[in-house]
């Protein structure tokens, strides 16, 4: 409680309770202005006084426990956001290692980065305040499982892999997952 | 092949060939794809070894939602839905490489060209 706050309170405190021993005095017969009457009245004055202002203390630690409630939650909020704008930037770098290696025929190696790349999509969904168009999306999902299955037939020597279809299809995950990065990074 | 999944393919070849789907290339050899909002849908035709010999076969599968592949229909040349989904395949290369309707472009390119006036 500020200092200021405290003097007022103060002040209030004593104005009253001049203004009840005031009353006090003044429509109190002569028989009945006893201590005992004065200090019954003052006692439950003190009392009531008291319980208001403990009244009031409460509710003001509600609102500042709000506050910093809110205030943790926006803090939270945007470092999730500086993440995820990492974690994005981190698999577009993954997209352009795939195609490095596919077109140098590391086909495991492309492999075992194209799975990071379908677990961060599946999460990508969970991100918070992004405008993804969800169709696209699945369709891009779906592709990455495709090639997935392609890297395989071309590891088992059961069908060739097209490097050229492969490595526009990353281009355009890359390019939505660039588009993602970008919505982040301007909020 | 399962009567739900012939009703499928019935409708897939029927639409593909009114030109109202559109396939495309996968990165795989011999492999097309369609996307649709709810599922894609991959065609691809191989060469399966068994037993010294070889035969040609042709498969369908669907990703779902969640990505999961779903085998839909996988024959073997000599089976009796071999042709149809042959066909199938056929109808999806056309519908990617679009040489029907660019041949008949030309055609009518050519004939525009040769009238006399």
């Amino acid at each position: 409680m500020k200092n200021l706050t405290k003097l007022l309170l103060a002040i209030i405190f004593f104005v009253l309770l001049g203004a009840i021993i005031g009353l006090y005095y003044r429509y109190t017969s002569q028989e009945q202005q006893t201590i005992f009457n004065l200090a019954t009245l003052l006692g439950f004055y003190v009392s009531i006084y008291g319980l208001a202002v403990a009244l009031w203390q409460i509710m003001a630690l509600q609102n500042i426990t709000k506050s910093t409630q809110s205030a943790v939650a926006q803090t939270r909020e945007k470092v999730e956001q500086i993440l995820s704008i990492s974690d994005i930037a981190k698999i577009v770098t993954t997209i352009r290692i795939i195609e490095e290696y596919i077109n140098s025929e590391k086909y495991e190696l492309a492999k075992l980065r194209l799975c990071d790349v379908k677990d961060f999509m599946m999460r990508v969904e969970f991100i918070g305040k992004i405008e993804l168009d969800i169709e696209e999306f699945g369709r891009l999902k779906k592709r990455v499982e495709i090639d997935l299955n392609s890297i395989d037939k071309q590891m088992s020597n059961k069908a060739k892999l097209d490097k050229i279809i492969f490595c526009q299809d990353m281009e355009e995950i890359a390019s939505m997952l660039s588009r993602i990065e970008n919505q982040l990074k301007s909020k | 092949m399962e009567k739900k999944y012939s009703e499928l393919i019935q409708r897939l070849y029927k639409l593909t060939k009114e030109r109202k789907l559109e396939w495309r290339k996968t990165s795989s050899e011999n492999e097309y794809m369609l996307e649709l909002n709810a599922a894609t849908f991959a065609i691809s035709k191989g060469i399966e070894y068994y037993n010294n010999s070889a035969s040609e076969f042709i498969a369908v599968s669907m990703y779902n939602d969640k990505n999961m592949v779903i085998p839909i229909v996988s024959v073997m040349a000599g089976d009796n839905e071999y042709p149809f989904l042959e066909s199938l395949y056929n109808e999806a290369v056309d519908s990617c490489t679009k040489e029907t309707e660019t041949l008949e472009k030309v055609l009518e390119e050519l004939d525009r060209l040769d009238l006399p006036f």
